[in-house]
């Protein structure tokens, strides 16, 4: 059954529209100022993917944004996860695109390359926004592509590597509940400490080190810049991730998982090979640590209510034997909204991409989600660290993402890397051979683009 | 038609057509719908697929000529090429023997005259028209490895528990049983075939003396070779364009153990934007399909008897 809006939820909800009504006032006046300006009007086909217990309160920015813009309707679209990318394709190719699409940051670079995608640059100058100081660095970054803005973040990609962590099972194993495991170290201590087994058979792991849940992820990528690696050199022209720092964390993810658990297809077994069921296994306790990201938090509330207040998070560990390494994530993915080439109406487009990407939208609409932001400023908000006490922690780790160089050729990159992860871990390469055979694959998607 | 001709009472009978070609126009009028369809929906796309393999082509832009670069790139720089291939074949050499044999042995068990057999007849079609999504999610569970129904029966009948879809060596195994949960089509064909077996033929046989065994590998396997014969060819094509449940269960996965041709091609033209490449795959997938289905109607002169059509 579809989640339904708590009357705390309703609340937010009403005062977030009349918040936005008095917001629209201002935003009336200096759109008044601004004679250059067209006047709206239209519809905007907006297609996206909040769908579920998202959908009203997203539903809610669009009524307040039509509140401020009277003509102006906002038509949305819910697309479902699967397939979006060839939902687009054929909208944008078939030459009846809609005005707003969801697309992930990761795959901007393959649209923004073949001249699917508007750039802002225009809309941004114009109305004299400065996206660098609206936006985490590394959130904007990964927006762009050959030095041209193609997108507005729409969710924080910086804080898609967070630590979860069971604190009761933490206390059951003599940890302390409210620390969170700083160091590889750390976290194989307290991943040992944690794991149980009946009969010789694994009943709950510690944490798959294996899984980064999160889609575009890749568990290795995300140990990686915690090793102070990194995927490719600042151009995206020649892969790094083969170099001293990759085959180390390799080799680490391969021997945690092999002296903690006896090999790959034993932790499997457990939390599957997948985001979904490693996060279930860790809601239904048969883990104790989880690599999950920031929406957790909603689902949580909404979804996995067992753990609702019985857990903790934490930046992801870095390796504290390498004297560069810190906790850094990195920004290759999160959702972004742009405006596809062939919009009927951009200007309209524009002004909705602006107030649900960078605007009240954005922050009423994530707000009743206790998730973070792109949006610096918003983040800073005293009512949000009320609703998420966790909201330091993600802050620190948005604060500290670095984006990664785009290319179009990421999302085949992308794939390369889970297979050599996966390779290793299951022993049927080494760590050292796999890390070569991916970095020739990969360099050779890359020089497609060179 | 009749007419009048200036107060004469002329009779004339209009000429009519040959009734080989009287039945050609009919059965032209008849399959028209379907080939209005084919010509305006599937015939464009199937010969601008030879097109696209020739060029680089992402659909956003214009298609670049490369003339065979994606045919090259495909057999000397892809081994996800291979691995796919290698796959699919493991895919049909295992799933076709098991899945026509599987819908002859049901159709023979649910051959017979008794009471409630309709029912039956239905039960084992019904998960055809189960939508894929449904089944796929249901199977996942089934074969879930620790708290997967499948495992629970293995661990009663003392044998190890298997990681099904998360073991590359079991997830094609896994993929080829849960495909034989739609044997339905398959079997009610079979049945078709088996109904039009003269009953003369098994009545001669049994006054020579023959028992059921014999019967069934002198009178019935012949008889049903055509029938046999085309669900061979269906079933080959099917199972070459494996994709919905490795796209829906594993994505390909794990370590590209379920990564089939179709779901390759799929891969390359929605995910990667090489529309292209994607065609050039899709060209060789079509040429080997050829390649096999020539083979089977090449080898039915040995073994399929057509002596009562």
């Amino acid at each position: 059954m579809e989640p339904r809006c708590s009357r705390r939820e309703f609340l937010a909800l009403a005062g977030s529209s009349s918040a936005v009504g008095l917001l629209g006032a201002r935003v009336r006046s200096a759109a008044a100022s601004q004679a250059a300006k067209p006047r709206l009007s239209g519809t905007v086909k907006f297609w996206h993917q909040w769908g579920e217990a998202r959908l009203p309160i997203m539903e809610a920015q669009m009524r307040a944004f039509e509140a401020v813009h009277p003509g102006v309707k906002v038509e949305s679209n819910v697309l479902g996860f699967a397939g979006v990318q060839e939902k687009h394709m054929t909208a944008i190719a078939g030459g009846d695109p809609p005005d707003v699409i969801m697309l992930r940051r990761s795959e901007l670079p393959a649209y923004a390359a073949r001249t699917a995608l508007m750039s802002l640059d225009d809309f941004v100058k114009r109305d004299g926004l400065n996206v660098d100081e609206i936006f985490y660095a590394a959130e904007v970054q990964s927006a762009r592509f050959r030095g041209r803005l193609y997108a507005i973040p729409n969710v924080s990609s910086g804080a898609v590597y967070l630590l979860f962590y069971n604190k009761d099972h933490f206390r059951e194993s003599g940890l302390e509940p409210d620390r969170t495991p700083a160091t590889w170290e750390e976290l194989e201590e307290a991943a040992r400490k944690t794991t149980r087994k009946e009969g010789g058979q694994l009943v709950r792991v510690g944490c798959n080190v294996g899984i980064a849940n999160y889609t575009d992820g890749i568990a290795f990528a995300n140990w990686l810049y915690n090793n102070n690696g990194r995927l490719f050199d600042d151009k995206a022209e020649r892969v790094a991730f083969n170099e001293k720092e990759g085959v180390e964390t390799l080799r680490w993810m391969v021997d945690f998982t092999d002296r903690l658990y006896g090999g790959w297809d034993k932790i499997v077994a457990v939390t599957g090979r997948d985001r979904t069921t490693n996060r279930v296994a860790w809601t239904s306790e048969k883990a104790a640590m989880v690599n999950d990201g920031d929406w957790l938090f909603f689902m949580i509330k909404t979804q996995y209510t067992n753990i609702l207040g019985r857990y903790g998070v934490g930046l992801v560990p870095y390796n504290a034997k390498n004297p560069h390494a810190k906790s850094q994530n990195y920004t290759e993915g999160g959702w972004a909204w742009a405006i596809p080439r062939g919009s009927k109406n951009p200007e309209a487009a524009w002004e909705w991409v602006k107030h649900i990407g960078a605007g009240e939208g954005a922050y009423h609409f994530f707000k009743p989600q206790e998730r973070p932001l792109p949006v610096r400023k918003f983040n800073e908000d005293p009512d949000f660290l009320k609703l998420n006490p966790f909201m330091p922690v993600v802050r620190q780790a948005l604060s500290r993402a670095v984006a990664l160089p785009s290319t179009p050729a990421f999302p085949k990159v992308r794939d390369i890397l889970r297979t050599m992860t996966e390779e290793a871990l299951a022993r049927k390469k080494t760590p050292e051979e796999a890390i070569k055979s991916a970095a020739i694959a990969a360099q050779r998607e890359l020089d497609r683009w060179r | 038609m009749n007419w009048i001709d200036g107060g004469d009472t002329a009779r004339v009978t209009p000429r009519r057509l040959p009734l080989k070609t009287r039945e050609a126009v009919w059965g032209f009028a008849f399959i028209l719908p379907w080939l209005l369809g084919f010509v305006l929906f599937s015939l464009g796309p199937i010969v601008g697929v030879f097109y696209f393999s020739l060029t680089e082509y992402s659909v956003f832009d214009v298609p670049r000529w490369v003339g065979l670069a994606n045919y090259a790139r495909m057999l000397r720089e892809d081994e996800l090429f291979w691995q796919s291939s290698y796959n699919t074949l493991y895919y049909v050499a295992l799933r076709v023997p098991l899945h026509v044999g599987l819908g002859f042995l049901l159709a023979l068990l649910l051959h017979r005259n008794l009471r409630g057999i309709g029912w039956f007849r239905t039960a084992f079609y019904l998960p055809a028209v189960m939508p894929i999504v449904a089944t796929a999610v249901i199977w996942m569970w089934l074969f879930q490895p620790n708290v997967g129904v499948v495992n629970y029966l293995l661990e009663l009948l003392g044998l190890p528990k298997i990681l099904w879809l998360t073991s590359d060596l079991w997830a094609k195994p896994a993929i080829v049983l849960i495909s034989l949960w739609h044997v339905g089509p398959i079997m009610v064909i079979f049945l078709a075939g088996l109904n039009d077996i003269p009953d003369h033929l098994y009545e001669a046989a049994s006054i020579d003396g023959a028992g059921r065994f014999r019967r069934l590998l002198y009178i019935t396997i012949p008889m049903m070779t055509p029938v046999l014969f085309f669900n061979l060819i269906m079933d080959v094509i099917n199972s070459f364009q494996v994709f919905a449940f490795a796209f829906i269960m594993t994505q390909g996965g794990p370590l590209n153990s379920t990564l089939f041709t179709a779901l390759y091609i799929y891969q390359n033209a929605f995910q990667y934007f090489e529309m292209g490449y994607a065609s050039a795959l899709s060209v060789v997938l079509f040429l080997v399909i050829l390649g096999f289905t020539v083979i089977i109607v090449k080898s039915q002169a040995r073994w399929v008897h057509y002596e009562r059509l």
